[in-house]
């Protein structure tokens, strides 16, 4: 066929890239992919590799004890610290503070925990906020001020001083 | 009030996650498969009024085909990892399969395109000199043979090149309903019938887009709208409107007939929280408006004049434009408002002004296949070239066709 010409140079082209693609892929997929499974099972050893960054409740102690024993005995004794902080480990080293660790001061915090939620054990302290709120004589305005819980809410110690 | 959730949701099921980037994903791939239906009506069934957009339809589904991968990559994060699907594909997901499907339909259109431009291309690398020249030369990759064997052997290729394009455009938005349709945690999505509706909504959205970038490109070329383009386009729209609407509509209706337990919460979804956008717009102002106003020019076309239709056919297709993003937004939003209990909603979902999945990047990235577009008809014009036409078919290129 001679007026076929630019297909087989089309077609040319396009096995160019097909064959191309299959030797560039063979180059890309890494070595250790598909041993154990459709991954990359080097990703196991450098996932073990990482450093922990949790440390619990006690590695917060030695630094921040205040915190540590209002927190211990009140009511949020079983809520880690790091729940509603951070990772130690992107906060301190061993010795010393490497970077800020978040606080929030937002109802949305207490929200994970505290909101009214049919689903939650029936015995779990929830509240409806607004009609908390309203309860504690909080006239209910279009949007919850930010950090309206913590004005009779100590975190720490929810029940505590700050509170009743 | 923003974070009340109310009914019995379960701790861990309260957030709206799939946000606005996955509504914006299956609506632009539904534009790629519906222009490219359309296309296909001339190219592949014979449909020789369409051949005033048979250009300009394959070339929009190729452009937003282009950006259609975009609002996913931007919800996921890590696009460059978006790469691996290719590269190790997983043949057990259907989302990871699709990167090789994808590829091989970019491909498919791509060649298509090439062999409908190769005439121009050839004309243009013949007129011009200098870089252009080479440009238009490597496009044409150094042949310049437009005989009528060529032709016709193009022809035959595109012929087949578009009959397998229609399974891959319709499995490729059939695959996006498949998505939904197979969460069978979610009832209000786990359904067969949800590839059907989501092709025939695409097909809808993309036979309006064409209208809309036929008259927007006409008016700035200056050339007449071909009337009975116009016309047939509109009896197409209005068809598939109609089914579209009718499918959506029996997915709800079997729902509530049945009263499943579903129906329970999908009934006061639909009637309550989603109520404009259901009922308001997807329903009443997105349907039955552009059914009446493309019934009209399908049944009274004599008593039609050519401007009259042309603004009717733009409105309705604007709106069903606006009809097809809403039903997006009714499945994907409004299958996550609820919890899985099927007992208590979920937080509501308001996608914010800038954030990073918010409405600015949706119309970012809906903006790039216009201009995609518009760059391409700077290069090889979108317009068909119609010689024994009005004559002043595209302003850019004028000579292009009838040059030899
Ligand atoms: C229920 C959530 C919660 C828990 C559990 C919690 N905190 Fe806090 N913490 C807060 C909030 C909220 C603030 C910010 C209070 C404010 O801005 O007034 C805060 C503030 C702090 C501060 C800064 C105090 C200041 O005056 O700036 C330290 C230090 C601290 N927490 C340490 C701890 C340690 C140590 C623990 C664990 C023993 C802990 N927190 C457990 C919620 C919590
Ligand atoms: C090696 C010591 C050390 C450890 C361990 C440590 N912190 Fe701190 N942290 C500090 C220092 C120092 C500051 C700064 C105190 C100040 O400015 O008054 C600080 C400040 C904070 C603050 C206030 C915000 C800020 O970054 O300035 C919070 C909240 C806090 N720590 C929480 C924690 C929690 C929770 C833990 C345990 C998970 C923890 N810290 C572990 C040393 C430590
Ligand atoms: C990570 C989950 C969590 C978060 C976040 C949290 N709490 Fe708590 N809270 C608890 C748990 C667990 C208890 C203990 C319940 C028990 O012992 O019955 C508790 C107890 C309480 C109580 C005591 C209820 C009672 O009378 O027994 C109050 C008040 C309280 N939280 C307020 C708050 C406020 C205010 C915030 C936001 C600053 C907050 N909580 C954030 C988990 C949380
Ligand atoms: C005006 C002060 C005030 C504010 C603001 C306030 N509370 Fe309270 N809250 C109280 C008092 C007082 C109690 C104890 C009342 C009781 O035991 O009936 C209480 C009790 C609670 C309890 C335990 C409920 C129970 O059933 O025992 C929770 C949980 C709680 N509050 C969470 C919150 C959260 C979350 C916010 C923020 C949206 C908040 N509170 C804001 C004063 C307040």
């Amino acid at each position: 066929m001679e007026h076929s010409k630019h297909i087989w140079r089309a077609a040319l082209i396009l096995l160019f890239g097909v064959v191309g693609f299959i030797v560039v892929r063979q180059f890309l997929i890494p070595k250790s992919f598909g041993i154990a499974g459709h991954y990359r099972f080097d990703a196991l050893a450098e996932f073990m590799a990482q450093p922990v960054k949790h440390g619990g409740r006690e590695s917060c102690r030695k630094c921040h004890e205040p915190p540590y024993e209002t927190t211990s005995k009140g009511k949020h004794a079983r809520v880690s610290c790091e729940v509603c902080h951070g990772p130690v480990g992107d906060h301190a080293s061993k010795e010393a503070k490497i970077a800020v660790m978040p606080k929030n001061p937002s109802y949305k915090l207490c929200a994970y925990c505290h909101q009214k939620l049919a689903a939650r054990p029936k015995g779990f302290k929830q509240v409806s906020f607004r009609k908390h709120l309203e309860e504690q004589g909080f006239a209910s305005d279009s949007k919850i001020p930010e950090k309206i819980c913590l004005k009779c809410h100590e975190p720490h110690d929810p029940t505590g001083a700050a509170g009743n | 009030m923003e974070i009340e959730v109310t009914g019995y949701s379960f701790p861990n099921d309260i957030h709206i996650l799939w946000s606005l980037m996955i509504v914006m994903y299956p609506y632009i791939t539904g534009l790629v498969a519906g222009s490219f239906v359309v296309s296909s009506l001339y190219h592949v069934f014979g449909r020789n009024e369409l051949k005033p957009i048979s250009r300009l339809s394959l070339v929009a589904s190729f452009g937003f085909l282009l950006f259609a991968t975009l609002p996913l990559l931007n919800h996921l994060g890590h696009p460059e990892r978006g790469f691996n699907i290719i590269i190790t594909p997983n043949f057990s997901s259907a989302m990871a399969a699709f990167g090789v499907f994808y590829a091989a339909y970019l491909i498919v259109v791509m060649l298509e395109i090439w062999l409908i431009y190769r005439k121009d291309i050839i004309m243009l690398a013949r007129r011009s000199r200098g870089i252009k020249r080479a440009f238009y030369a490597l496009l044409a990759l150094g042949v310049y043979d437009t005989s009528e064997e060529s032709r016709k052997l193009d022809h035959n290729i595109v012929v087949v090149l578009a009959s397998i394009g229609i399974p891959m455009a319709c499995i490729l938005h059939g695959y996006v309903g498949f998505m939904f349709g197979s969460v069978k945690a979610n009832s209000f999505w786990s359904t067969p019938l949800m590839p059907i509706i989501f092709l025939c909504s695409a097909i809808t959205s993309g036979i309006a887009m064409v209208v809309v970038l036929y008259q927007i490109l006409s008016k700035l070329n200056g050339a007449r709208i071909d009337p009975e383009c116009m016309q047939s386009l509109c009896r197409w729209l209005w068809m598939f409107a109609i089914i579209t609407v009718t499918v959506e509509l029996l997915e709800i209706i079997s729902l509530a007939y049945e009263r499943s337990e579903e129906w329970m919460v999908v009934g006061p979804l639909l009637g309550g929280k989603l109520a404009f956008s259901f009922i308001g717009i997807q329903l009443v102002f997105g349907a039955l408006i552009p059914i009446i106003l493309l019934g009209v020019v399908v049944l009274m076309k004599p008593f039609l004049t050519d401007p009259l239709r042309n603004t009717m056919a733009f409105v309705a297709s604007l709106i069903l434009l606006v009809q097809v993003l809403a039903m997006r937004w009714n499945v994907v939003i409004g299958g996550q408002m609820f919890s899985k209990s099927m007992m208590g909603f979920r937080q509501s979902y308001d996608p914010g002004l800038f954030e990073k999945e918010g409405v600015a990047v949706a119309i970012g990235i809906f903006v790039l296949p216009f201009i995609f577009l518009a760059i391409f008809n700077k290069f090889l014009p979108l317009a068909e070239e119609d010689v024994e036409g009005d004559g002043k078919a595209s302003a850019a290129e004028p000579q292009a066709a009838r040059g030899a």
